[in-house]
This record gives C-alpha cells, sequence and structure tokens, in this order.
C-alpha cells in the first residue's frame, strides 16, 4: 500500500508552531512594554495557544482529504 | 535528520525529562496557586483601609518610621515599600537586626495617619509556605539553585522534544488527536500541548531560572558596583540604627535627584541592598516598562546627602525584567488567567509525559498486540525509508 502519496503529510510541519510561538513572544512582551492595547493585543496572542488545545480535543470527525478517497482502516 | 539522530534526541528528550519531570510538576502545581497570590492576600487581609478626603497629606516617612518602631520598640527596619495598588500604604518589614532573615515583621501603615494598620503574619500562611517551597523547598539557597539546574535540564528536555517533534509530525497534521488507543491519544495531546506552549515554557522556565540566581546576582552588585559607589566610606564603621537620619530626607534628596520617578522602595543601612551607611532608595519609571527597570540612589543616612546614583547594570536588570516575566502579573488579570491556563496546559505536558514513559517501560498486553498488527502506528506495514525510526518514536 502506498498511502504516502494519498495521505497528505503535513508538509510545513513547522508553519504553525512557528506562528503561535512568535505571536506568544510577540504576546509576552507586550504587555511589558504598554498599557491598555498593548496588554490587550497580549491576551489576544497568548490566548492562541489555549485555543489551539481546546479545538485539538474537541471530538471531530476524520474526513478523508478531498484528494485522497482511500484513507486506512482504523480498526482497534 | 537521519534515524539515528532521532533515536539519540529521543533519549536525550526522555532522560532529561525523566531527571527533572518531578520537580517540574511540582513547581508548576505549587506556582498555580502563586499566579494569584495578591488577589489571595488581599481578599485574606484583616485590614481596612480608612477612608480619608482625598487630599489629605502624606505624613512625614519619619512618622512612619516612629510608628514602627512603637510598634517593635526592639527591632529596626529593613525595607520600606510602598503598596503597588494603594498609594495610602506603606509596607515596612522589621527584623531583630538588619540583616536577620527570620523573625521578620512586616507592618502595614498608613501613609496619611502613621497608623499601623495590620500587622499580617510573614513567614506563616498558606501562600508563604507556597512560594517558599516554589522558590527552594525549604532548603535555603542550595534549594534554589537546585531547582535552578532542574529547570536547566528541563529546557534541554523541551530542546530535544522540539527537535523530536518534526519526524513525528510527518504523517500527521497540525493539532491532530488520534483516539484510537490511549497511548495514541495522550502520545499526541503530549505532542501538541507540548508544542503550542513551548514559547511560555520556555521563556517562563528560563526566567524562572535567573530569578534563583537572583542570590547571587544581588552579591555581585554588591562586589561590583556598591563597592565602588561607597568607597568614600570605606573603613569607616557601620552606623548604628541610633544615628539613623531623616528618612524623609533622603527620599526628598532621591526625588530630586531623580524627578521623573516614583519611590519603589528604601533599603535600610546594612541591608543586602544597601551600604552600611547609606539608605538606598529605589526609584521606579513611569512608564510600565520603566517602573520595572529600578535606579538606585545612595544617600548618605546621617546627613541625607547624595552619595551616587548609578544605572542598575545589565545583569541586576535582567532579574528585574525576569520577575514580571516568570509571575505574569504585568498584564492585569486577563493575563493572570492565561498563565494559569498555560500553567495547567504544561502540567498537562508532564502529565502525559510521565505516562507514555511509564507505558514504555511496561506496555501493556493490548499496547504490544496493537504495535505487533501494527495497529497503533501510523507508519505504513510495507518497509520504507526511516519507517524504523517514526516506530522508535511511537513506541
Amino acid at each position: 500500500m502506498s498511502q504516502r502519496e494519498h495521505r497528505r503529510p503535513a508538509r510545513h510541519p513547522w508553519r504553525w508552531p512557528l506562528a503561535i510561538g512568535a505571536g506568544s513572544a510577540i504576546g509576552l512582551v507586550s504587555a511589558l512594554v504598554g498599557d491598555g492595547a498593548f496588554d490587550a493585543l497580549s491576551w489576544l496572542l497568548l490566548s492562541v495557544p489555549i485555543t489551539v488545545t481546546l479545538a485539538a480535543l474537541r471530538p471531530r470527525r476524520h474526513p478523508p482529504p478531498p484528494s485522497s478517497p482511500r484513507r486506512r482502516g482504523s480498526s482497534s | 535528520m537521519s534515524a539515528k539522530s532521532i533515536r539519540r534526541w529521543t533519549s536525550v528528550h526522555t532522560w532529561t525529562s525523566v531527571v527533572c519531570t518531578v520537580f517540574l510538576l511540582f513547581l508548576c502545581v505549587t506556582g498555580l496557586p502563586l499566579i494569584f497570590h495578591e488577589e489571595i492576600d488581599n481578599a485574606t487581609r484583616g485590614y481596612d483601609v480608612p477612608s480619608l478626603p482625598a487630599k489629605t497629606p502624606r505624613a512625614s516617612l519619619d512618622r512612619l518610621v516612629d510608628a514602627a518602631k512603637a510598634r517593635h520598640p526592639g527591632d529596626v527596619i529593613q525595607y520600606m515599600v510602598p503598596d503597588a495598588d494603594n498609594p495610602d500604604i506603606m509596607g515596612a518589614t522589621m527584623g531583630r537586626d538588619v540583616t536577620a532573615q527570620e523573625g521578620l515583621a512586616f507592618l502595614v501603615i498608613d501613609n496619611r495617619t502613621a497608623r499601623v494598620l495590620d500587622e499580617p503574619e510573614l513567614q506563616g500562611g498558606v501562600m508563604h509556605v507556597l512560594l517558599t517551597l516554589h522558590t527552594d523547598m525549604f532548603a535555603g539557597l542550595p534549594g534554589k539553585l537546585f531547582l535552578g539546574l532542574m529547570g536547566l535540564v528541563f529546557l534541554a528536555s523541551v530542546v530535544s522534544g522540539v527537535v523530536v517533534y518534526k519526524p513525528y509530525m510527518r504523517k500527521i497534521d497540525f493539532a491532530t488527536v488520534r483516539k484510537r488507543t490511549r497511548r495514541l491519544y495522550w502520545l499526541d495531546v503530549h505532542n501538541v500541548f507540548g508544542i503550542v506552549t513551548v514559547a511560555w515554557v520556555v521563556v517562563v522556565g528560563v526566567t524562572g531560572v535567573v530569578n534563583t540566581w537572583a542570590d547571587l546576582v544581588v552579591r555581585y552588585w554588591q562586589y561590583d558596583q556598591m563597592a565602588a559607589m561607597i568607597a568614600p566610606y570605606r573603613g569607616q564603621p557601620p552606623l548604628a540604627a541610633s544615628e539613623l537620619g531623616s528618612l524623609q530626607r533622603a527620599v526628598d534628596t532621591a526625588n530630586a535627584a531623580m524627578p521623573d520617578r516614583t519611590l519603589a522602595f528604601v533599603a535600610f543601612p546594612g541591608t543586602a541592598l544597601s551600604s552600611p551607611h547609606h539608605y538606598a532608595v529605589f526609584m521606579r519609571g513611569a512608564t510600565p516598562l520603566t517602573a520595572k527597570l529600578l535606579r538606585p540612589a545612595l544617600v548618605d543616612a546621617a546627613t541625607g546627602e547624595l552619595t551616587d546614583s548609578r544605572d542598575l547594570p545589565w545583569y541586576v536588570t535582567s532579574l528585574l525584567v525576569s520577575q514580571p516575566l516568570h509571575f505574569g502579573d504585568y498584564g492585569g488579570m486577563p493575563l493572570k488567567i492565561i498563565w494559569a491556563l498555560l500553567d495547567v496546559i504544561a502540567i498537562v505536558v508532564l502529565a502525559s509525559g510521565v505516562y507514555l514513559w511509564l507505558r514504555k517501560r511496561r506496555p501493556s498486553p493490548v499496547d504490544s498486540q496493537a504495535m505487533r498488527t501494527g495497529d497503533d502506528d501510523d507508519a505504513p506495514r510495507a518497509p520504507r525509508p526511516n519507517a524504523a525510526a517514526v516506530r522508535a518514536r511511537l513506541r
């Protein structure tokens, strides 16, 4: 079986982690240098990782991506 | 990345984690309530600040000193610290002598009436126990340095964890949590939770490690800069408590030297943050950033004259900046809540790491079966380059 062509592996495994990490870094510094809008920016950016963890735990179906009609069965 | 190097990094991740995880779990758990220590302290405080007309003038700081001395006649004041939230309140730390670390008293004094409002228990109470556990586990400086070392091992564990994240992610999309088996579920949770919080964890980890060096940093500052600033006083006997001049005058001198700054705290002569001859008046800036970056004025405690004032060196500044970044107390209540949630996520990452490690060492029969049949593993059954490495990582 050659699923690799059909599965859509994360082509850029670093894209989201880097974006979230950079956002967190800006958020961490932002509240340090200012109040008001700077604090709000910090709250916004630092809630992203929390939101992602909650979203990841949310029960969800795994629809096969349009390009790959075949998915390996998951029996267990 | 070659299969060999993945294995190597995985084993670095495993063993650094084995060393530090118990302590990190302990730090995350004791740290959680400490995020809200200000609110908890305020809620449990046993006094009310009398409401006086808005324009009531401040009492002279010397009257506050007198009030403190009247309360504890045998003791000396070590530090006086204006309350961060309430400008009408001054805190004063008193001890048997200026260097005492045990049996300290903390007085809450009304700035306007110079009356002692309260004397909260300084070294009792749940919050103090938690704080001491969190900073040194009741083992003093060695305890602090040990926790700092665990923090460094933890950072190595985080770095190696990030390195093995990429090969692990080859077959799944970002933030995927598979539910096929319990082990796979916790593996995915460990990886997703770990990777999205890595920036925060590194910042809190590094600043925590820096905070464990606070005592050493202050000692080095004494040796490096204080010695130069007080060179003219070399050889003079330390001032006796009875020789101390007006505190108000000293603070006025500092205010005149730094008109755009406000009082952060005063270290009395002989304490770790001052010299035997000076009130060290630490002043904070007016902007959110410079409010953390203090600047001391050394004021001759007998005459009230300014001896010297210089900016703190980079290593003390780093320490001062790393404090808010560790405590999360610099962006209001929402930031504290975010801090607490991120801390809970870190606890989940640590606990799931322990679970995965135990599970790997003693796989349950179901797991072994799943592994033999390949059900537990997204790696394809047909041999292909690096499949072994992926398996090694997932197992």
